[in-house]
């Protein structure tokens, strides 16, 4: 019998062994039917589309004249170099922007049957805030689509690209032509309404009853169901004045040269959709007296919480309590910095004199042996030249060749190609330590929309709708006094002889709007997309300058062919879909 | 569907028990002969759950008698070798990674000593390893250990010594010659020269190292000329009819090339114990146990020293600071001093600068070190019942194992504080007037616990055998076999990096078989296999295979023939169902996630974001390995010339891919998301011939025996998932490893022959640049043009080994080769741009006067993307000899040893590994870069019996 009992235990044990050998172990895999019982899970449908818009801070710089970088492996470095074709688009937006739309429309399609809360009217603002912001992101996203892949194709129609309305399932036809590039600017206008429709102006808690904007007032009678939903608690997510912005946007963008020939947008309707921004913040006096310098206001940055404004910002990212990324990646090397954003001389030129006077003008009083004399103050703010300081200890930043610093022009690998660094977006008060091998960082935030960039967009469809001196149907001021208001802030003079001169003018101040465009909204990621959508020369070479040997140098030259203008239809799709054509030059 | 096997396994009980109680109602009757052990021991071949007769064997099985190699091939490891003995096996088996069983049970055999086991057997075609379901679907070596015998008590020692000789260091540029060369590339950038002439002379002078540094990494002061690993094993056998028992204990120690600081203790220490017994518990029922320790120490100071061999440029910093340079007024560097943890010698303080805060001479100074252990336990019992008195040639075996592994370690880390010198010329002489220091020195009193590995692996397996021989000629084989095991491991302490899911294999094997007289034979081996990776509905599926053999030899019209002595061929089809290729599970459900997370508000505000990570497919189904095999056996001319051939032909379908190139648009995927599904899609071929000859023949005193195998191997992507606008492109019908990149047309010679060449897209373009073909002639250079430029892997490979035996004298010699394969030298070795350290391989570089000479880009300090991409220009023939073994052995002759004397045997050996390696690319071959360099291997050791 023992030995009976002895086989048994052997086999029992070998059973015992294959316990979970026939099933996986469990684990807790979630569909989208979560959505309709748990509301944080289909708000996170929702806000997961926040996640793919684009950096502002992204350096697109790298590849136009205004900068180069000493990264040499830097994507944006290969593609103004040669490298940019349609299988190797560094500024692609086809991932991102229609995966963005994915999450949406699928938010979108269920929405409504989601138990938001239990009270009913609160529920139904819910629904009308989210729903708002996913038809106001929708938008959003379709534009920098068409931003970055709209042009002309093969067959040399103005070509948008595929409006996707519904959630595409791995069933889903994928072999969608392009729309016309009129019929999406009209889809993203259509669903920027939409949200406009949907959502307050801003997120603002209400006092009373009275105060619930009319919209909303036959839904909801308690204001603080009102605060509820569309109160401050909301500051940063999509809103009406966001949606707004956008239209503005777009319509500057259909309504340029590159695409006005098939946008069916004309500058009046870009200043009108500005203007409608503008008179919310009470037009140029809305224009914040700083704003300028708004990435180094320490008291105004220091003061931010609760996801409020300064009055230059209409909207931004989230506050970084401590943030030193900026300066570790730009300061100069003798501040431990990585030196990456290299402003060029071209930039350098295109600031004033601080009497207002560009410095090829006559009545200018240039002194090209003496080049930051006399210069804009933004010129100062924005870059590090031969003999700027910086840092908390005011450190002098020598970039000659023959200053034998680190900071000098090729020293390192981590030196300026161009003797210049970039000063703006950082803040002086970031350290780093070098005992510890840490950074101090500082309270700090990346802009989404800033005021100045609307009113610059005003002024551009302004000049050329109404002329220099003109204004719209829904605003008292002029493309003139928009950029007086700016060049007031910037330089600090009232009497401003050169802006009269251009008043005159629509071309010369159709020029001033332009490069006050590029100095103020510089490395803030416009200057790429501003020369395409005014057709600009693209390959102006990038110029660098020797404080030691007064030499202008030629740092790195631009090679974009001529269709460059228009980006490319990714390289993988077309060969996928036969309906989706190239845009032209690129195939 | 577990039902079906629970309810096989209960049939297993229930005919056990039947057995078991047969038995004991005959308990009386004894001379029952255990079929398992009815063979004759000589001609045995360990397969799939059997032994089976070496003439017998009809599947692609090949198989080396460690044992008896080893008495003139001293190897350290099992599977050392192999390739010079085995057709078809190259470390993977027809091309795929194997399944390695020890005894029967998964185990890593990477460190198991070659002179524990008795054989190793690699199980090649289908119809050979199908009995192990699925995850062996690769291929199988299945390594059987050594066992006691029959016979008086013996004890066997073995001791080596040997030392290791490095083959080569790599050699790159000294200071001065960097420093010019680097100005080189900054002028042909257009940029400013970092290093001056001044500089530049006083390095080159040597006469103020400090100041002046030039650090070559592979001089005497870092590294020994040799290291040296020894080992000794015990090996104690022996047993009577009812018990046998083997024990083998052993040890190794070996030291380390370099001598540097903490490094120069590196050591590793293995200890091991493996002991097994056989008992015949009753006529009918036997059983056995085996067990195995091993102990692994391995310790270690800190510092990449041969990662940073690759990188840091010899003028870069200055790893130690002289004290008396120190200028001895200044109280300042006097405190630093003072307070120093790291006064190397007594004479120096770390070096370091901005880039280099930390480096690996000063960790060998200063950092610490790491010590790992490892741990390895395994256990395994079997019981074997004849029941042939219930059915004449029934038995019954049942095994189960487990093993445990476990790793950590001990490490102990101090920070340090490097310092850069800012040097001035004092009264003539070079002072350093300042130090900036880089991070501090700590007080560090804790050993801690890092990383930590535990590995549990329990197999078993359940098998009815029968065996029986009617009329003489009709022999018949059945087995029905219950296989699985589980593998779990857990990673660190916060088991982060732990497999939540365990490795299961578990299947149900099936053979039946029949042969007439070993003549003809007819071969059904089968699986149903099960993975729970799949979806419910899919886990379950019959992997069938078929063989038949005819052994020509026993016809009447060979039967008589003087050359041929043996020849039968064999053929076979298989279609096997596996999982090895499903890398997870449920990978055929689609869900969504919502772990990430987004913020508004200022952060006060915020919640999870949901993304969707895979689409679903409920249709997810096995992969499928579909295989016709033909193989051949023969003996001839008095067995001196001994052949065997195997043809594969072996499709792989069903593999998986997510079809984001021919189905889904982009967007279906990003790097947080993802709405692409798994699907059965694409098709591998792979189809190859292996061979192995051998050759013995004795004249007198003199004998030898010279064996080639090899194996000629294609293979091709049948369907892939992939859209190219240019067909030349596509990776379908293509080998698998076709290697693309593009056609180098050479330099180019000046600007004009870059403006009238097509525009290369990666990066601005100067003469002395790579110059590639515009394959698809759109006036375009982009991925576009990247062409198939060979095979990665070798079509060929084959090995070789020699015996030749003068009385007492034994010389045996081994090597391996392979051709066809190409290559591309792309390491930082030889890719030299930017800030890499120069290797000798710039000097051939390109400048205007060596145009038509130059054997190298022109320099550059950028990451020049244009150059440095695999093309023909850096591609090599990987085609190689290597001569892995030679060995002399002299065996004491029989006459000196009689029963009183203490030995009963001794021999004494020498051998060299790796000695020689043929080939055009012989220098780059034997040249490692950033890690230890390859060791030539020189060995004394000694063999004794008592």
């Amino acid at each position: 019998m023992r030995r009976n009992i002895l086989l048994l235990f052997v086999f029992v044990l070998s059973l015992s062994s294959c316990e979970n050998q026939f099933d996986p172990a469990v684990e807790n895999f979630k569909d989208l039917d979560f959505m309709y019982t748990d509301p944080k899970f289909a708000q996170g449908v929702l806000t997961s589309a926040y996640r793919y818009l684009p950096d502002e801070y992204s350096n697109t710089e790298y590849a136009t004249d205004d900068a180069v970088t000493n990264d040499r492996g830097n994507s944006y470095l290969q593609m103004a170099t040669g490298s940019w074709t349609a299988s190797y688009n560094p500024v692609g937006m086809w991932v991102d922007g229609y995966g963005a739309i994915q999450t949406l429309n699928t938010f979108i399609e269920r929405s409504d049957d989601v138990n938001w809360v239990e009270d009913p009217e609160v529920a139904e603002l819910f629904n009308m805030r989210m729903k708002g912001e996913a038809y106001g992101l929708r938008g959003v996203f379709l534009y920098y689509i068409l931003r970055n892949h709209g042009g002309y194709s093969v067959n040399g129609d103005l070509l948008g690209v595929p409006i996707l309305t519904e959630f595409q399932d791995s069933g889903a036809d994928f072999n969608i032509p392009r729309a016309s590039y009129q019929e999406c600017v009209e889809q993203i206008l259509s669903d920027l309404d939409m949200a406009i429709s949907l959502l307050p102006i801003e997120y603002n808690n209400v006092a009373g009853p009275g105060q619930i904007p009319d919209k909303y007032a036959n839904i909801v009678t308690l204001s603080s169901n009102y605060n509820r939903v569309m109160g401050d608690f909301s500051n940063q997510l999509l809103n009406g004045q966001i949606a707004m912005a956008f239209r503005s946007k777009v319509a500057l963008m259909a309504a340029s040269p590159a695409f006005r020939n098939g946008s069916n947008i004309g500058w009046d309707e870009a200043a009108n959709y500005s203007a409608d921004v503008l008179e919310y913040i009470g037009g140029i006096s809305g224009l914040a007296s700083l704003g300028d310098t708004y990435y180094s206001n320490t008291s105004e940055l220091n003061g931010l919480s609760g996801g409020n404004n300064p009055t230059e910002i209409l909207w931004r990212n989230n506050i970084e309590t401590s943030r030193s990324s900026q300066e570790s990646t730009n300061f100069p090397p003798s501040l431990f910095g990585d030196g990456r954003m290299n402003p060029t001389h071209n930039l350098v030129r295109a600031f004033p004199m601080s009497n207002g006077y560009p410095i090829t003008h006559p009545s200018s009083g240039y002194d090209s042996s003496e080049p930051y004399i006399n210069r804009d103050p933004r010129l100062s703010n924005y870059i590090v030249y031969d003999g700027s300081v910086l840092g908390v200890n005011d450190t002098p930043i020598y970039t000659g060749t023959n200053s034998g610093t680190d900071d000098a022009i090729n020293r390192l690998e981590n030196s300026t190609r161009t003797g210049y660094y970039m000063k703006k977006r950082l803040r002086m008060d970031v350290n780093y330590n070098n005992a510890d091998g840490s950074w101090q960082g500082q309270i700090n935030y990346t802009p989404r929309i800033r005021y100045t960039e609307i009113f610059l967009n005003y002024a551009e469809a302004a000049n050329e709708a109404y002329g220099p001196t003109g204004a719209s149907s829904n605003a008292s001021y002029s493309a003139v006094d928009v950029i007086k208001a700016i060049r007031e802030r910037a330089l600090g003079i009232t009497d401003d002889p050169y802006l009269d001169e251009c008043s005159v003018d629509k071309n010369k101040m159709r020029d001033l709007i332009r490069n006050e465009r590029r100095l103020e909204l510089s490395f803030e990621g416009f200057r790429f997309w501003d020369l395409r959508r005014w057709d600009e020369d693209l390959n102006e070479p990038a110029r660098g300058y020797d404080a030691s040997t007064n030499e202008v140098f030629d740092v790195e030259q631009r090679l974009y062919e001529d269709y460059m203008v228009y980006g490319p239809i990714p390289f993988s799709e077309v060969l996928k879909y036969s309906a989706l054509l190239q845009n032209n030059g690129w195939e | 569907m577990n039902k079906v096997f629970i309810n096989f396994l209960s049939v297993f009980v229930v005919m056990l028990c039947m057995g078991v109680f047969t038995v004991k109602a005959q308990e009386n009757q004894d001379s029952i002969v255990t079929v398992l052990a009815n063979k004759a021991p000589g001609d045995l071949v360990n397969v799939a759950f059997d032994t089976q007769e070496k003439k017998d064997v009809l599947g692609a099985i090949s198989s080396v008698d460690i044992d008896n190699l080893l008495d003139k091939n001293y190897q350290t490891y099992a599977l050392d070798g192999i390739r010079s003995f085995v057709g078809g096996y190259t470390g993977n088996i027809w091309g795929q990674s194997p399944l390695v069983l020890v005894d029967g049970i998964p185990r890593d055999a990477s460190n198991l000593n070659a002179t524990e086991v008795a054989s190793v057997t690699v199980l090649k075609g289908a119809n050979a390893v199908v009995l192990y379901g699925s995850r062996a679907a690769k291929g199988v070596i299945l390594i059987t250990t050594k066992r006691g015998k029959e016979q008086a008590l013996t004890i066997q020692t073995r001791a080596n010594t040997g030392f290791f000789v490095p083959k080569s260091y790599p050699n790159y540029l000294d200071a001065p010659s960097y420093m010019t060369l680097y100005n080189e590339a900054s002028d042909n950038d257009g940029i400013a020269r970092i290093y001056s002439d001044e500089t530049i002379y006083n390095t080159a002078s040597g006469t103020r190292p400090y100041r002046y540094p030039d650090v070559d990494y592979f001089s005497s002061e870092f590294l020994r000329e040799t290291y040296n690993r020894s080992d000794a094993t015990v090996e104690v056998f022996g047993g009577d009819e009812k018990t046998q028992y083997y024990t083998n204990l052993g040890m190794s120690y070996n030291n380390d090339i370099i001598k540097y600081g903490e490094q120069g203790n590196n050591s590793d220490l293995n200890f091991r114990v493996r002991g097994n017994v056989d008992m015949q518990l009753t006529s009918w029922l036997s059983a056995n146990a085996d067990a195995y320790v091993r102990f692994d120490n391995n310790y270690i100071g800190r510092g990449d020293f041969w990662g940073q061999s690759s990188y840091m440029r010899p003028n870069w910093f200055t790893p130690l600071i002289p004290i008396s340079s120190l200028d001895s007024e200044n109280t300042a560097l006097q405190n630093i001093i003072d307070n120093s943890n790291n006064i190397i010698d007594g004479e120096y303080l770390l070096g370091g600068n901005n880039a280099v805060q930390t480096n690996a001479f000063a960790d060998m100074l200063a950092a610490g070190y790491i010590r790992y252990k490892s741990r390895v336990f395994q256990y395994k019992v079997s019981a074997i019942a004849d029941l042939s008195n219930t059915i004449k040639g029934l038995s019954f075996k049942n095994t189960f194992s487990i093993d445990y592994s476990n790793y950590y370690s001990e490490a102990f880390r101090e920070n340090y504080a490097t310092y850069q010198p800012t040097w001035a010329n004092m009264n003539g002489v070079d002072r350093i007037i300042s130090l900036t220091s880089y991070g501090d020195d700590t007080n560090s009193t804790n050993e801690y616990l890092g990383d930590s590995r535990y590995e549990q692996t329990t197999s078993f397996y359940s098998q009815l055998n029968y065996e029986r021989v009617f009329n003489e000629v009709h022999n018949i084989t059945g087995n029905l076999i219950g296989w699985g095991y589980q593998s779990r491991n857990s990673v660190d302490s916060g088991h982060e990096g732990s497999d939540y899911h365990s490795t299961n294999n578990t299947n149900l094997g099936i053979q039946a078989a029949y042969n007439y007289a070993d003549k003809y034979y007819v071969d059904f081996s089968g699986a149903v296999v099960h993975s729970a990776k799949l979806p419910k509905g899919n886990r379950i599926a019959l992997s069938p295979t078929f063989t038949v053999g005819w052994r020509l030899s026993d016809e009447n019209f060979l039967k008589n023939s003087s050359f041929i002595n043996n020849l039968k061929i064999t053929a076979s089809y298989a279609n096997l169902n596996q999982d090895i290729d499903i890398t997870d599970y449920y990978m055929y459900q689609g869900y969504y996630d919502d772990s990430g997370w987004y913020r508004w508000r200022d952060n006060t505000m915020g919640g999870a974001t949901v993304l969707s990570e895979r689409g679903s497919n409920p249709n997810l189904g096995f992969v499928k390995r579909e295989e016709y095999r033909v193989g051949l056996d023969g003996a001839f001319l008095d067995e001196k010339l001994i052949l065997n051939v195997n043809y594969f032909n072996q499709a792989t379908d069903g593999l998986l891919t997510q079809g984001a190139n021919t189905i889904y648009p982009s967007y279906y995927r990003r790097w947080d998301y993802s709405y692409l599904p798994y699907i059965n899609f694409n098709e591998d071929m792979r189809t190859g011939v292996d061979f192995s000859v051998s050759h013995n023949n004795k004249l007198g005193n003199f004998e030898y025996e010279l064996g080639v195998v090899g194996m000629i191997y294609n293979s091709e992507a049948v369907v892939r998932d992939e859209v190219y606008q240019d067909e030349y492109q596509n990776r379908e019908g293509k080998p698998l490893d076709a290697s693309f990149g593009y056609i180098s047309e050479g330099f180019f010679v000046d600007q004009a022959d870059i403006d009238s060449h097509a525009n290369q897209t990666f990066g601005d373009v100067l003469p002395g640049d790579l110059k590639y073909r515009d394959v698809n002639g759109d006036g375009i250079v982009d991925t576009r043009d990247q062409v198939d430029l060979g095979r990665s892997g070798s079509p060929f490979t084959y090995g070789v080994n020699l015996t030749l035996k003068y009385k007492d004298w034994t010389l045996f010699a081994m090597g391996q080769g392979q051709s066809g394969a190409i290559g591309y030298k792309n390491s930082p070795y030889f890719w030299v741009y930017g800030n890499r350290k120069y290797s000798e391989h710039v000097l051939g570089r390109w400048t205007p006067e060596t145009a038509n000479s130059a054997t190298y880009p022109r320099l550059t300090t950028t990451s020049n993307t244009n150059n440095f991409r695999n093309s023909t220009f850096w591609r090599f023939d990987n085609n190689r000899f290597d001569l892995t073994k030679v060995q002399l052995t002299y065996d004491f002759p029989d006459t000196l040893f009689n029963d009183r004397s203490l030995l009963s045997e001794f021999s004494l050996y020498v051998s060299g590994q790796y000695l020689l390696t043929v080939s055009k690319e012989r220098e780059m071959m034997e040249m490692n870069v950033g890690i230890a360099p390859q060791y030539r291997f020189y060995n004394l050791g000694l063999k004794a019996a008592f």
